[in-house]
């Protein structure tokens, strides 16, 4: 428990000596700068005019309309634009992060004092050495992560070679490559 | 003559449309596979995956095997090994577990399953919670096992837990503390066996009555 404290500790000193507290007379000068602020009115059809973001008011009829135009627009694009390589990477992003998956922040943490580097490895991230490398803090690395709800199997690779599996957490059996991986259970009301 | 052009050109685009959309999941795979394989081993995996799908299965899990034997730089006949065996403990994880099975059950039945746990004590736990998530119990009896447990011994525990009505929470504490005993020196087994009384839990699968109901024959007795 004491070494946990510790670790938080080190990392929120971190954060503080890497972001700087606002100084106390910061949100007076904002608020007067707000007050000194020209309020809003017609400027015609300038630069901002087209680069602020608006509410446009249509009846429904003109929204299906609007549909119908830009769907015929990208079909006849899809058909003029061959399908290379870009295409594929596009797809595959939407399959790796699917809209509207449910994601929590995960904090993983390995001691490793002696360590250049360290990276976290998983089924979240391809088991990509070079996705993920960690934060050293003192003799602690660190890194948080959205990860999907559900089971997943991770590592930690020591200075590009050893892999370690996290001593805190459940271990999976041995697998066809001869190492026991780390098990993550992130809880998700719709698949756990 | 004019319409006649448009039709056709309009009919060409609504076939590659369609074909393409068909493609998607397939090429999705593929484009993370070959990105990481030779072809001939990214194609082999390929067609486990696609088996997988055909059958109802995770096919993620078996992707990310096949990268994680990349980044481990195994064989291509490892990885390929690796994915095949797993896909069949997919299927034995599903039989045992149900239809019903959501994916992070399957996958944590494949692990169990892996870890030496039996068929029939992952179908057990699945009757002793059928409406509930089993993916922590089969975690922590994967757990249990591969830290050195007998599978009979970690099997009990977690089915005598399930009757005891213990939750998720409470499991994943009994694993730590018999992580830390292990650690600390204690038999496998026997740190079950102590942590598991502590809890008023009996291995022989049926749950132990609370510690007040226990020694409540013994007053009645004394008089």
């Amino acid at each position: 428990m004491a070494d946990v404290d510790e670790r938080i500790a080190a990392e929120v000193a971190w954060i503080y000596r890497t972001h700087p507290r606002p100084e106390a007379a910061a949100r007076e000068r904002l608020m007067e700068r707000i007050r000194e602020a020209r309020p809003p009115g017609r400027r015609g059809l300038g630069p901002t005019w087209w680069l602020r973001p608006r509410a446009i008011s249509l009846p429904p009829l003109a929204w299906a309309a609007s549909a119908l135009v830009l769907v015929a627009l990208g079909g006849s694009l899809m058909w003029l634009a061959p399908l290379g390589p870009g295409a594929q990477n596009a797809s595959t992003a939407v399959t790796t992060a699917p809209a509207g998956e449910s994601r929590r922040l995960v904090r993983f943490a390995v001691q490793a004092p002696g360590a250049r580097r360290v990276a976290l490895v998983g089924d979240f991230n391809g088991w990509d050495p070079q996705a993920s490398p960690m934060r050293r803090v003192g003799g602690t690395w660190l890194l948080s992560l959205p990860v999907s709800g559900g089971r997943h199997v991770y590592a930690f690779v020591v200075d590009g070679e050893r892999w370690l599996s996290d001593p805190a957490a459940p271990l999976a059996p041995e697998d066809e490559f001869g190492f026991r991986k780390s098990v993550l259970v992130v809880r998700d009301p719709e698949s756990l | 003559m004019n319409e006649g052009r448009h039709i056709t050109r309009a009919s060409v685009a609504l076939v590659l449309l369609l074909l393409d959309f068909a493609a998607q999941p397939v090429r999705a795979t593929d484009e993370r596979l070959v990105r990481r394989l030779d072809p001939a081993t990214a194609q082999a995996v390929g067609r486990i995956v696609d088996d997988a799908r055909a059958a109802g299965l995770p096919a993620d899990p078996l992707v990310a095997t096949a990268l994680e034997g990349s980044s481990r730089r195994a064989s291509p006949a490892r990885i390929v090994n690796a994915v095949r065996r797993q896909l069949g403990e997919l299927e034995r994880a599903r039989a045992a577990l149900g239809s019903g099975a959501g994916e992070a059950e399957i996958v944590a039945g494949a692990a169990a399953l892996r870890a030496g746990v039996p068929a029939d004590t992952i179908a057990r736990l699945r009757g002793l919670r059928p409406d509930q998530p089993l993916v922590v119990p089969l975690v922590v009896v994967a757990d249990l096992v591969t830290r050195g447990v007998p599978v009979t011994t970690a099997s009990a525990s977690i089915v005598s837990a399930l009757c005891a009505g213990l939750g998720d929470a409470e499991l994943l504490r009994l694993r730590e503390q018999v992580a830390l005993d292990i650690r600390g020196g204690a038999s496998p087994g026997r740190a079950v066996v102590l942590r598991a009384q502590d809890l008023g839990l009996a291995l022989d699968g049926q749950p132990r009555a609370p510690a007040a109901e226990r020694t409540a024959p013994m007053r009645t007795r004394a008089p």
